[in-house]
């Protein structure tokens, strides 16, 4: 969906809005594999739980991005989501950081991002993210930061289509945006696209619902660096 | 048997086609020449809107003509028609599905229902008492003189001919059927039965064209056009590509059409027919025209061309010397297959020269053409499918290499339409007739997506918006490395039924082309970002009177040297009553534009079928005033005054056409004479 995600619910929204983990209806776990570049070895793993309560739901996430045996930068979150009537919801999550380059460094730092939505009545979303509240970083001796960003999203259900656009304020490469489409085929198939610009980037993929399980497939162009393709596979308790 | 023969205009028939022309276009010719002939795309939607498609009677291929009606609706109609049995009336038209607003609006002043008629009843006698003949004769002058008239030395490059230029036309016509076209033109600049022009005109070009005879579709002897598949290997004449009108990525194979346009280049002169045999169609067509080219003589007295003249103008020695220099020899077939909403094609073409052509040797030019036979073949299909339209094509330079695109356009929803294209042309692809969807100049030497979106939440209110990434594999002219860009453009129209329309886009787009460093052993790209906002409105006031407004800036900004703003506004008045003898418009514009980086095209009314965009840079005013009259129900005539008037330059223009002073104005005459 172009990274198009402050305005979107589900067990995604671990990796962008936490506001829209209470969109959760079913507890769910996914596993992800993103390789960079394809013509590097840079990879990111990722692993995200999350479980609808009648207190709230909460969720888990963990993220391995790096190259082996020269350089990590792992993550580990704890998410917590609450719809608060019908219309809005809330969500926050706490994060640890570890960045480790083999026989020069390791560091770590603990970041928190928060997040709301609100849904109109005919569906569409409007949502709020603020990812690493108060721009933590490893500290200044360490040149690797942890993005912080305000992004603000809508999103439009229309029939088999779901459209979504994000508009981030990052506090360091300025303005980012993204627009991304979502295109249900019989409730089994889903076609996925996207654009983002600043940097400039197409993405595209698709999804398949059998039974319990969920398997997503994406790549995204940079027309410099090529192309990025991921897998991940879910299974909806 | 029925003819309809109107001789008036539907009241604003005018305005209706001027903002197809310009939708259609615009994009087009932003990334072309300055004065890209759009009459023949005017002059066939004139004759439709005279002589109204026939709902009933249409196998889907005049629909196509009209360029911009998607194929997917055609698909549609035909399907309709043959469940529900013939139309009874154009309204019916809004139950077929893929029919927005907007296309509505476009068809219909182009569409009819009634009766059919066919030329193998006629005889001939009644073909000449009853077909349409016009004479059409246009006289067009710069008032200022440019200095290539001054000069007398005649051992320096100067025009050899009057600044007069003039263009006549002749058109008979039998309802859809029976067409003899006749386009003679001469240049400013041009001899005019003198020197190398002593035949009369420079350019002279004619056809005669026949329709739906029996198993014989299409027949054309003279200047005609082809028009297959996504124009990978074979496409004469306009492509509209990339625009505000996202469908348009789909390129609509219209085959075979006589040529009637002006422009000097983009079509073939000989024979050609399609000739339908069962589900098949088979376009045998043989051409042979002579080109313009600069010849050398090697040193072993072998000839060659470096390159083929792309302009049709004749003033110069030099000009003059290239005229006619190269012959060209075009034959090929292609046969169709269509099988309810599925369509395969199948061309072959082989192209000779009686000169090899032999480009300079520079590294860009590595795999470009050289030699004097090429060999093309191509396979292309199209298919619909419910709310789906998918596209293909598939070339084949012989000895070379592959250009293929794929391509999708798709209503995800009642309001929604999504369109993709994938191409990737390869560096060693070649084909002297090509025109496929490309951000470079041919179809050669680039790979890129292309995704867009149009969006219509209600009857009054489009929002489009379309990204495409490519890139160029090998270098390019001013560009001495592998290269990549980004067109981005997004537009929300409001549209007041028949009141009022305003738009709003930006459009941004990335290229890169060599630094302007010097110091450096090697070159380097530098990239290159320029960025478009456009304000449009137009609004009608009465029966009589429109207005139309636009505010654009552009921004320009490449690596390493300093941004560029410019801006531009107009104002447009037209006067167009329902009835009565005359009618016109005027425009006043300013702009200031630092240089021709930031440039700027607008869309100009001009007399009839002579359409311009002219290209806006540095600062000034410019205005024109056309008008129009009326001599009963047979003659027109038109006049047309425009100028550009700059602000602190002392010379317009550069070279030949320079001009002394700050002012450059033209006038045009035109007559037409209907019987």
């Amino acid at each position: 969906m172009g990274q198009a995600g402050a305005a979107l619910e589900g067990i995604y929204s671990l990796t962008s809005n936490p506001a829209g983990l209470a969109g959760l209806e079913d507890a769910a776990v996914h596993i992800g594999y993103q390789h960079h570049f394809f013509s590097t070895d840079i990879t990111t793993q990722a692993a995200l739980l999350g479980v609808p309560t009648w207190l709230g739901t909460w969720g888990v996430a963990a993220r391995r991005y790096g190259m082996d045996g020269a350089y990590q930068d792992t993550q580990a979150g704890f998410a917590y989501a609450k719809r608060f009537g019908t219309q809005f919801s809330l969500g926050m999550s706490a994060n640890y950081h570890q960045l480790y380059i083999p026989g020069y460094l390791s560091a770590f730092a603990f970041s928190a991002d928060v997040g709301v939505q609100y849904h109109f009545d005919h569906g569409s979303i409007i949502g709020l993210q603020y990812s690493n509240v108060g721009n933590a970083g490893y500290g200044a001796e360490v040149s690797a930061a942890i993005p912080s960003f305000i992004r603000i999203g809508f999103s439009y259900p229309l029939a088999m289509v779901t459209l979504a656009a994000d508009l981030a304020c990052r506090f360091k490469n300025g303005l980012g945006g993204h627009l991304g489409i979502a295109y249900w085929i019989a409730d089994v198939l889903c076609l996925r696209g996207g654009l983002s610009v600043n940097p400039m980037q197409q993405h595209a993929g698709f999804g398949v619902r059998w039974q319990q399980f969920v398997f997503d497939a994406a790549a995204t162009f940079h027309p410099r660096l090529g192309v990025s393709p991921q897998i991940a596979l879910g299974y909806v308790f | 048997m029925a003819v309809v023969l109107s001789t008036t205009y539907p009241a604003g028939a005018q305005t209706a086609v001027d903002l197809l022309v310009e939708r259609l276009t615009e994009t087009a010719v932003e990334d072309r020449a300055e004065d890209f002939d759009l009459s023949g795309l005017a002059d066939r939607l004139y004759y439709y809107q005279q002589h109204p498609i026939d709902l009933n009677e249409t196998d889907g291929s005049e629909l196509k003509e009209l360029g911009f009606v998607p194929q997917l609706f055609i698909d549609n109609l035909l399907d309709h028609r043959h469940r529900s049995g013939a139309f009874v009336a154009v309204q019916e038209l809004q139950v077929i599905n893929g029919l927005d607003a907007e296309l509505l609006r476009s068809l219909l002043p182009f569409v009819t229902v009634r009766e059919k008629s066919r030329l193998a009843d006629v005889g001939v006698r009644e073909l000449l008492q009853t077909g349409s003949h016009e004479l059409m004769a246009r006289y067009g002058r710069t008032i200022q003189q440019r200095r290539g008239y001054a000069i007398t030395d005649t051992s320096r490059s100067r025009y050899l001919g009057s600044p007069d230029q003039l263009f006549v036309r002749y058109r008979y016509r039998y309802g859809n059927d029976l067409q003899v076209a006749i386009n003679m033109k001469k240049d400013a600049g041009e001899s005019f039965f003198r020197g190398a022009q002593r035949q009369g005109f420079d350019f002279y070009s004619g056809s005669v064209y026949l329709r739906g005879q029996r198993r014989f579709r299409d027949v054309v002897v003279g200047d005609y056009a082809l028009q297959f598949g996504q124009g990978l290997a074979l496409w004469n004449g306009l492509g509209f590509g990339k625009g505000a009108m996202v469908q348009g990525i789909a390129k609509q194979t219209t085959g075979l059409r006589p040529y009637t346009s002006s422009n000097e280049l983009l079509f073939l002169r000989g024979g050609a027919a399609t000739v339908a045999l069962g589900k098949f169609e088979v376009t045998p067509f043989f051409s042979w025209r002579n080109l313009d080219g600069s010849l050398s003589v090697a040193s072993d007295g072998r000839k060659s061309v470096s390159s083929l003249g792309q302009t049709g103008l004749h003033r110069t020695p030099a000009e003059v010397a290239n005229r006619n220099a190269i012959q060209q020899w075009v034959s090929g077939a292609n046969i169709w297959y269509q099988l309810a909403r599925f369509r395969i094609g199948l061309l072959t073409y082989h192209t000779r020269f009686d000169t090899p052509i032999e480009p300079q040797p520079l590294l860009r030019n590595r795999y470009a053409f050289r030699g004097d036979a090429l060999w093309n073949s191509s396979v292309y299909y199209s298919r619909s499918w419910q709310g789906v339209y998918l596209f293909g094509e598939a070339a084949h330079r012989h000895g070379g290499g592959f250009a293929v695109m794929q391509g999708l356009v798709a209503t995800l929803h009642h309001h929604l339409s999504l369109a993709l294209h994938y191409r990737n042309y390869q560096r060693n692809y070649y084909s002297f007739f090509s025109q496929g969807l490309a951000a470079g100049s041919g179809v050669a030497n680039e790979r890129g997506f292309y995704a867009g979106l149009v969006y219509h939440p209600s009857r009054k209110v489009e929002w489009m918006v379309y990204g495409d990434f490519f890139r160029f594999p090998w270098l390019r002219y001013r560009v001495d490395a592998p290269s990549h860009g980004v067109d981005l453009m997004s537009q929300l129209t409001y549209t007041w039924y028949k009141k009022a329309h305003f738009s709003i886009r930006y459009r941004y787009r990335l290229n890169q082309e060599n630094a302007a460093i010097d110091d450096r052993p090697h070159r380097l790209v530098a990239d290159v970002r320029r960025q478009q906002v456009r304000l449009n409105g137009q609004y009608q006031l009465n029966a009589r009177w429109t207005m139309r407004n636009r505010v654009e800036f552009s921004h320009y900004h490449k690596e390493g040297t300093a941004a560029e703003l410019g801006f531009m506004a107009y104002h447009d008045v037209i006067y167009k009553p329902l009835s009565g003898r005359l009618s016109g418009n005027m425009r006043l514009a300013i702009f200031g534009i630092p240089s021709y980086n930031a440039r700027m095209y607008a869309y100009e009314n001009d007399v009839l079928y002579g359409y311009s965009f002219p290209v806006y840079h540095n600062d000034g005013v410019r205005a024109y005033i056309n008008a129009r009259c009326r001599f009963g129900r047979r003659a027109d005539i038109w006049l047309r005054y425009a100028t550009f008037i700059y602000r602190g330059v002392d010379v317009v223009g550069g070279g030949l056409d320079a001009i002394a002073g700050n002012q450059r104005s033209d006038v045009k005459v035109q007559l037409r004479w209907r019987f």
